[in-house]
């Protein structure tokens, strides 16, 4: 078996006294997704943030393509993070708002010089297409779209930089349950034709067996139960976790 | 049963740059006595701005332009603000959505709880008082004595919105909306929340309202749904069995696109495209460009809303005609469109 895209091990963080990641660990290979599940305040979002080095943990390591993402200096971490991207829960407050659905688009590309000219404009156009919007849209600026337009922006913001690994973080759970069957929808049309990893952070069980290859369920800064999805979800060895499918099933 | 809210061919609009936006464009329903009926729809669909007309509380420049709502004999839509202020909390409740900005956060909670008896002529603070803990008790709060003099940053998510429950019930109120009321809590501390509501609704023989995009919400509480689409009513169906009997390709795409634990790995069976903007409605059917059963029909003439053999109402031509095999009732998964 070949080394995973991603490895997270002992990852700690303090907030103070807070423990708000307390020894977590877990891998995601190329091309699959690994799903954090937790209720709020479980250190999932925090998490997925170290991955990224956004957040510095306080102890633990990541590896990210075998490399220790947190020994790169500026320069190199900048070329680890062209291929891991992150796509938030509300994407109106992840699109600046002066700027036109083309530019924020092409902005990544621009940053790191991975087309020019008439080649990045014809990218952009592709990724608009790519993620179901019409071209014409890469006029308009992120208030005059709808909300599910707005996270098609920001998954083409991502897919722009052709990552390895996107962080998903809530990112259907400000939507309208039709829109969010579309957007998951494309995410999971996605990772098919691209083989994209996602790092998939939600507080939905329902949605989470939808994408999933594994699952780590996360429960005040601890994951308390880690395994393939059909494993969890079909016989939960957790007590939590069958605490959480049990309310999933009653409320929803 | 009779029929204690009667809503007929209601309208409200607002005035927008883009022209006006018929947030609610001929909606009619009734809701009987002690009954619980769902009012489900998506951003837009315009149940917040009905919720809203039911209170006569639609902010400006909103207003109601048509229609009537009878409920106890009176009509709202015509009612004069002292009247409406009186009625509001006493007969006709509502719990809010958000519970961190429905309360005062420098006055105990038990305190505002007892306002609401205050307000609507109860004399002596201790009577208000003694209501609203026995009131809290019933919501479940934990040693209610004690929970009554904290401060409402002093409680949970979960235990505000029981506080906002008691509120809208201490009155014994006709009819209580419930406008999303689970939508901010985690999963585990919403099923509570659930049982509570629809124990104290049986409980208390009070009709619900309950405002929500969420049809898993609807299916464990309610027994009606009215869903609403682009401003109308687009189906009135029952739930039966835990599972909502639905007819229209809408409502089936909702159901359809909705997760459910169980259903294992792989895509949704989503409905394409958006859905149209208030201030300009398609002609004909206000789905039909999203629905892969739309006939010529569809386009030329807008359908009514049509009792159903089996119960519910839909407003579908293809419906009407009977060319979408409509699932039994009691059917746990309807059978998808597409």
């Amino acid at each position: 078996m070949s080394a995973p895209l991603l490895e997270a091990h002992d990852l700690v963080k303090l907030f103070g006294a807070h423990r708000a990641v307390d020894g977590v660990s877990f891998t995601v290979a190329a091309g699959e997704t690994l799903a954090l599940v937790g209720e709020s305040g479980s250190g999932k979002t925090t998490t997925g943030r170290i991955a990224l080095r956004l957040v510095e943990p306080t102890s633990g390591q990541v590896r990210f393509g075998g490399t220790d993402v947190r020994a790169l200096d500026a320069r190199a971490l900048r070329a680890v993070r062209r291929r891991m991207q992150i796509v938030f829960q509300d994407p109106a407050d992840s699109l600046s708002p002066w700027m036109r659905v083309g530019a924020l688009v092409r902005e990544g590309i621009d940053v790191h010089g991975m087309a020019e000219g008439a080649e990045a404009d014809a990218r952009v156009r592709r990724l608009l297409e790519e993620v179901g919007l019409r071209p014409e849209l890469s006029a308009r600026y992120p208030h005059e779209l709808s909300g599910g337009q707005r996270q098609r922006v920001g998954i083409a913001r991502a897919l722009a930089l052709e990552p390895e690994l996107i962080v998903c973080d809530e990112v259907v759970s400000a939507l309208d349950v039709s829109v969010q069957a579309q957007v998951l929808n494309l995410l999971i049309e996605l990772q098919r034709a691209r083989g994209i990893a996602y790092l998939f952070i939600s507080h939905d069980l329902a949605v989470v067996e939808r994408v999933a290859d594994r699952v780590a369920v996360m429960r005040r800064g601890r994951i308390v139960e880690q395994g393939p999805a059909t494993q969890v979800f079909g016989a939960p060895a957790h007590e939590y976790t069958r605490e959480l499918m049990a309310s999933a099933k009653s409320s929803r | 049963m009779p029929a204690l809210l009667e809503v007929r061919d209601l309208c409200t609009s607002f005035v927008t740059p883009a022209g006006p936006a018929r947030a609610v464009d001929g909606v009619s329903f009734d809701v009987t006595v002690g009954e619980s009926v769902a009012l489900v729809g998506e951003s837009g669909a315009g149940k917040s701005v009905l919720a809203a007309s039911l209170m006569r509380l639609v902010p400006p420049p909103g207003r109601i332009t048509a229609g009537t709502i009878r409920f106890e004999g009176r009509d709202l839509a015509a009612l004069g603000a002292n009247a409406m202020r009186d009625l509001r909390g006493r007969r006709i409740a509502m719990i809010p959505q958000e519970p961190s900005t429905a309360f005062d956060p420098l006055r105990r909670v038990g305190d505002q709880v007892a306002e609401v008896a205050r307000a609507h002529g109860e004399r002596s603070q201790a009577v208000a008082a003694r209501r609203s803990i026995t009131m809290l008790e019933r919501v479940g709060l934990p040693d209610p004595e004690r929970s009554a003099r904290r401060y409402p940053h002093e409680l949970s998510g979960g235990m505000r919105q029981r506080v906002l429950i008691a509120m809208a019930l201490l009155l014994e109120p006709a009819l209580v909306l419930a406008d999303e009321p689970t939508t901010a809590l985690d999963a585990t501390v919403r099923a509570g929340i659930l049982d509570l509501l629809r124990r104290l609704q049986r409980e208390s023989g009070t009709a619900l309202l309950l405002i929500t995009h969420d049809l898993a919400v609807v299916e464990a509480t309610c027994a009606r749904a009215l869903v609403m689409y682009a401003g109308q009513i687009v189906e009135d169906a029952p739930v039966v069995g835990g599972a909502v009997s639905s007819a229209h390709p809408y409502t089936r795409g909702l159901l359809g696109s909705l997760p459910r634990l169980g259903d294992g790995r792989g895509p949704f069976r989503a409905i394409p495209g958006m859905a149209p903007a208030a201030t300009s409605w398609p002609s004909g059917c206000r789905f039909r460009e999203r629905c892969d059963m739309a006939i010529a029909r569809c386009t030329s003439e807008e359908p009514v809303l049509l009792a159903r053999p089996l119960g519910g109402a839909a407003r579908c031509h293809v419906v009407a005609h009977g060319a979408v095999a409509t699932p039994p009732l009691g059917a746990n998964t309807p059978e998808p469109v597409r």
